[in-house]
């Protein structure tokens, strides 16, 4: 059984909310949920009461027999309500909710009789009402932190041809039963009727704080991150519910690149809830907490890049070359960074002022050789949400760099500020980029089953993070999903494949149907929501792979797609077979790729080319051309600057994703200046005519 | 893997002073065409040539950047170059056939540059030389006409220094734009040194025809075959970077193998005498495009620093002079000559390099030849060579080109001069008749 208005609700948090916290970032977060989104939810409709109610104990004395005989009295216990719901609507109004529900009620107990004279006999009886309605207004709110449901009224009908009392299994006492029958009937529905919806409001914020619990009771944590949430405010509008939350983010772990003694205590952040767009069911992230997360973001090493705990390609630079030689980088934030958001939607920003780093040339004779370097970096970032978590995070994609100082620690290399800092800027700071992971901004929205959200869009504001989402609804579902997979795949397949599943359900969409993958005949803990599966971490040879589709009810299917994956992890070998060395002409010059692997076949291959301009002494290379052959193809190097250094690069890719590389340089020169031509050699000229009318029948020479 | 820039400089024009041709008979005749020897009147005879020359070569370094790169001092380099060479005839049994045999050098090359100057990344000493030495048969088909053919071994030596930029040679496992180490950094610079030799054949043939009892003309021409030279390279790293990278950098050394071609050389000479006068106009190709590229190949090595291929890029092409000749003979037997040569430069001028020199050279040569007997004749030249300055706008040379390109040296712009003088005395001894 799953809350219905919890369930709509983001929340990340694990401690209880028993209290308002003060070091909450007020109002960080504000969900709008549409009356149209509530009623997509509400068609999950048997989710918003329990599985059974137990009734207390009733003892009834139905008449009195009188003299020496005992009254004739029922005594019932072990009683169990259980309820299904044909029709729940929320009408979401200012102030206030309308809830209407329809349906047909079953209370089963066991009843104890006292029957005048006759021995006393005992019985199960059943009660159903085949049609209630429940009308009630309610208010809601937040006490305490803690929200809770005021229902201001509550009616209940019921038709009384749809009430029938079972007592087959009374046996003998039956017909005296039925002589008390109505008198039973009374009593439960009598108990239904006040005691029951009586006990609605208590009822629904049980529900409440069960699920409350139920979500604040779950780890949630995201990229070094732990979030926790509060309600702070919910507001019945028309036609919409909002929902504010005070939200709170920590570092799980405290990175060592952040010196402890530099933090500063956080000042409580204060913000106005954002505002979201009308008739959307949107979440939206204020900027003060995004802020928040940011920092926090710092703390947990964010901005800490460190090569000799990342693999960036930097370490081993210098190891084909000077062998045993490593290049370390450590970079770091002194402190978080500056969040700052556009005004038109675009993408956002982080800002850092002061970024130091640290290098170390490490030779292997231990001698280290270091330099440091202090810069501003601007880090440029999208707003993404990841469908696979659902969660909304800042994405990394470029970096600027301002102010580069640098400066040499020993100079026995002698190594220079200005190739120091070009080793900065073209080496380090693009791998310090990469490094940046993308940084969660709520960890979860929306996940519990069987409800599932498809965000429609980001949008960035001076305000904060806005997104905007649509539900969907499973609904009561008993009945497994249908795997299949859209087609097979064409191996040899690398360590890593990407799978399309083509699986479907009855109730919930294809989006969220979940994976499970089961490989040779292991289980895997990765789950793999929609249609991308991605396995990884394969080892080279022939694997089983087993894919069980999951529904959002949790239904799995028990006929799993079963395929065979032919892993291949060597890479193919690519050269360039008889080319020219040397010098090339600008006008053009053919290079014959070869290309061959051990599992794929040529045709199969692909090779990546990049032409660029080699520069001289400190200027950097351009790229001059770049596209895709294969293998069988011949390279056409045409159009090339003269008096130019070009290096070709060649990237082979097998049908499995392994890549091999070859690289060669040209020198072009167009027209090759000869004698003949050279400065101070025109009267030369002269004297050679005669004999070159002698010699040089000869074309002019040739490469 | 390194990329070494293998052999060198041209010192010298074509062997022989100023009567030098294939229709002369001196000790570089072996060179020119032995056929000549077929109109011999005497049944024995033995040539001795002997030169010197001094070459002078200088060189002024262009930045490529005037705002990162250092104004470089002009430098210059002398080098006297002996060479020698042996021509023997003698007759046989048959009187239309005689033997021939000799010692020649196909090529002589070599530099001196100094070993702190800004040309020591493409070479600082070097040395390259080919012996050979030739035995054949001369048939005098006619009193006019002869052919001649042979052949025999040749020795081949190549000797190279060079300094090496260990900061370049790191630097292109850097991407773009972050080259750490500087170029041409004192500190990391090593040298590099070859020692290399070997053996091959080489054949040669050549006719002589005298049309007219004052009109001669002759052809010959000798194709070397190419040597495969072994030998030892070895490496040595500044001392800094032989502390820092103890094992792996610290001197190693390599069995080398080296396919060096020796350009062939085709030889035309007219000759005309009218009265006392002598006239000669010469031609000559040399089949220097065969060093267009040259490969190596690093067979064992203590040292994943030394391994793999070597490439050497030299753009040569095949070289032509043409030179005329003229003599005037005096009563005395004393023969004046002057000759004039000029030898136009073909390697591209992007592809020049101090290593890889090549001027168009105009070579004016003085000489005389006087009978001493009937038997002994000696000869004397004195020349004078000048080099038509080249100035080198571009290179092809990039030290940031990949090792495999082999043009990752520095920039080789700037300019280039050159001018010798050579001497050159010669014997000749026929004997027999």
């Amino acid at each position: 059984m799953r809350p219905l208005v919890l369930s709509l609700v983001i929340l990340l948090p694990r401690l209880a909310l028993a209290t308002c916290e003060a070091s909450y970032a007020p109002s960080a977060v504000r969900a709008q949920i549409t009356q149209e989104s509530i009623d997509t939810a509400l068609r999950a409709a048997d989710t918003i009461l329990p599985d059974t109610v137990a009734l207390p104990e009733i003892d009834r004395t139905v008449f009195e027999c009188g003299g020496w005989f005992d009254d004739v009295a029922i005594h019932a216990s072990g009683a169990e309500v259980r309820a299904s719901l044909d029709q729940v609507e929320v009408d979401l109004q200012a102030g206030a909710i309308a809830l209407r529900v329809a349906g047909s009620v079953n209370v089963s107990a066991f009843l104890e009789l006292t029957v005048c004279a006759l021995p006393n006999t005992a019985c199960n009886v059943a009660l159903d009402i085949d049609h209630f309605e429940v009308s009630a207004r309610a208010s809601i709110g937040v006490d305490d932190c803690v929200p809770e449901i005021v229902v201001d009224s509550v009616v209940l009908s019921m038709e009384n041809q749809a009430v029938t009392l079972d007592l087959a299994t009374c046996g003998l006492y039956g017909s005296i039963l039925s002589a008390v029958h109505d008198s039973v009937r009374d009593a439960l529905v009598d108990y239904v009727r006040t005691d029951l919806v009586a006990g609605l409001p208590e009822l629904l914020n049980k529900r409440i704080a069960d699920a409350t619990t139920g979500l604040v009771d779950r780890e949630v944590s995201a990229a070094r991150l732990q979030f926790k949430a509060q309600p702070r405010l919910i507001t019945v509008a028309e036609d919409a519910l909002l929902l504010d939350f005070d939200l709170d983010v920590q570092p799980a772990t405290r990175s060592t690149c952040v010196d402890a003694s530099t933090l500063e205590p956080r000042p409580r952040p204060t913000g106005a809830p954002i505002a979201l767009p009308q008739g959307q069911t949107a979440i939206g992230v204020s900027d003060h907490f995004v802020q928040r997360v940011m920092d926090s973001a710092w703390e947990a090493g964010w901005l800490c890049f460190d090569t000799r705990t990342t693999d960036v390609g930097i370490g081993d630079i210098l190891d084909g070359t000077l062998p045993g030689s490593r290049i370390d980088a450590l970079v770091v934030a002194k402190h978080p960074p500056r969040f700052v958001t556009g005004d038109d939607g675009g993408g956002v920003a982080l800002q850092v002022e002061d970024l130091h780093g640290e290098v170390a040339i490490r030779m292997p004779s231990n001698e280290q050789y270091s330099a440091t370097f202090d810069t501003g970096v601007f880090v440029g970032a999208d707003v993404a949400v990841r469908d696979s978590k659902r969660r909304i995070v800042v994405a990394p994609k470029s970096l600027g760099m301002d102010a580069l100082s640098v400066q040499i620690g020993r100079a026995d290399l002698n190594l220079s500020r200005s190739t120091m800092a070009g080793f900065v800027e073209a080496a380090i700071m693009p791998r310090f980029l990469s490094s940046l992971r993308e940084v969660p901004v709520t960890a979860n929205v929306f996940t519990s089953t069987p409800l599932a959200i498809a965000i429609d869009e980001v949008r960035t504001s001076a305000a904060g993070i806005v997104a905007s989402f649509s539900l969907f609804s499973a609904g009561p579902d008993g009945s497994p999903p249908r795997t299949a997979l859209a087609e097979e795949p064409h191996c040899p397949c690398g360590a890593e494949v990407e799978l399309t599943a083509d699986s479907d359900d009855d109730k919930t969409p294809a989006g969220f149907i979940h994976h499970l993958i089961d490989i040779d005949g292991v289980a895997q803990t990765d789950v793999h929501v929609g249609n991308s599966i991605s396995l990884s971490g394969l080892t080279g040879g022939r694997h089983e792979v087993k894919i069980y589709a999951q529904d959002l009810s949790g239904n799995i299917d028990a006929s799993p797609e079963v395929i065979t994956l032919d892993i291949d992890t060597t890479p193919p070998v690519v050269v360039v077979r008889d080319g020219p060395r040397g010098i090339i002409p600008a006008g053009g010059t053919p290079l014959r790729i070869d290309a061959d692997d051990n599992m794929s076949k040529p045709e199969d291959i692909t090779i990546d080319y990049v032409v660029e301009a080699v520069g001289r002494r400190a200027k950097d290379d351009h790229q001059l051309a770049s596209g895709r052959l294969k293998s069988t193809d011949v390279l056409k190097l045409d159009g090339l600057p003269d008096l130019s250094t070009v290096r070709v690069r060649l990237t082979a890719t097998d049908q499995a994703g392994n890549v091999a590389t070859f690289t060669q340089s040209y020198a072009v020169v167009d027209d090759p200046g000869m004698g003949c031509a050279a400065a101070g050699e025109a009267s030369l000229f002269a004297m050679l005519a005669i004999a070159g009318m002698l010699l040089r029948k000869r074309k002019r020479p040739t490469c | 893997m390194l990329v070494t820039a293998l052999a060198a400089l041209l010192v010298a024009s074509p062997a022989g002073g100023v009567f030098a041709g294939p229709t002369q008979a001196n000790g570089s005749t072996v060179y020119w065409g032995p056929a000549v020897l077929g109109m011999s009147k005497a049944p024995h005879a033995v040539y001795i040539e002997a030169r010197a020359s001094y070459i002078h070569v200088g060189y002024q370094r262009e930045p490529e950047d005037a705002s990162t790169e250092p104004l470089y001092p002009r430098e210059t380099f002398g080098i006297i170059s002996p060479v020698g060479a042996l021509t023997a005839v003698a007759s046989t049994p048959w009187p239309e056939l005689r033997v021939f045999a000799g010692v020649f050098s196909p090529t002589t090359a070599g530099t001196r540059w100094r070993t702190d100057g800004p040309t020591r990344y493409h070479v600082t000493d070097s040395t390259a030389f080919a012996y050979a030495a030739p035995l054949g048969a001369i048939w005098t088909v006619s009193p006019r006409v002869a052919v001649a053919i042979g052949g025999g071994p040749m020795f081949v030596s190549l000797d190279q220094q060079a300094s090496y930029d260990f900061g370049a040679y790191a630097n292109r496992a850097l991407p773009s734009g972050a080259q750490l180490f500087p170029f041409e950094d004192p500190e990391l610079e090593g040298s590099l040194e070859l020692d290399l030799h070997g053996w091959s054949t080489l054949v040669l043939a050549s006719v002589y025809a005298k049309p007219a009892d004052n009109f001669a003309i002759a052809l010959s021409g000798f194709l070397p075959q190419t040597p495969r030279l072994g030998g030892r390279l070895a490496l040595t790293a500044p001392p800094s970077l032989a502390d820092a990278v103890p094992v792996q950098i610290a001197n190693p050394t390599a069995d080398f193998r080296l396919t060096y071609p020796i350009p062939w050389a085709l030889n035309a000479e007219a000759e005309l005498t009218t009265g006392r006068m002598t006239f000669a106009l010469l031609a000559q190709m040399q089949g220097k495009s065969r060093q267009r590229l040259i490969l190596g190949r690093v067979v064992t090595s203590d040292s994943a620093l030394l391994r793999g291929d070597q490439v050497s890029v030299r753009e040569s092409r095949n070289e032509y002079t043409v030179g005329l000749r003229g003599s005037y003979k005096l009563d005395s037997g004393l023969e004046l000559a002057s000759r004039f040569d000029v030898t136009p430069r073909n390697t591209p001028r992007e592809a020049v390099s101090p290593l890889n020199i090549d001027f168009t050279l105009m070579e004016l040569n003085l000489g005389a030849r006087i009978p001493l007997t009937e038997s002994i004749t000696l000869e004397a030249t004195y020349g004078a060579v000048l080099g038509i300055p080249v100035h080198v706008e571009s290179s092809i040379f990039n030290p940031r080109a990949d090792t495999l390109s082999g043009f990752a040296l520095p920039s080789a712009r700037g300019d280039y001069t050159v001018w010798a003088q050579k001497v050159i005395v010669g014997c000749n001894v026929a004997f027999g008749g």
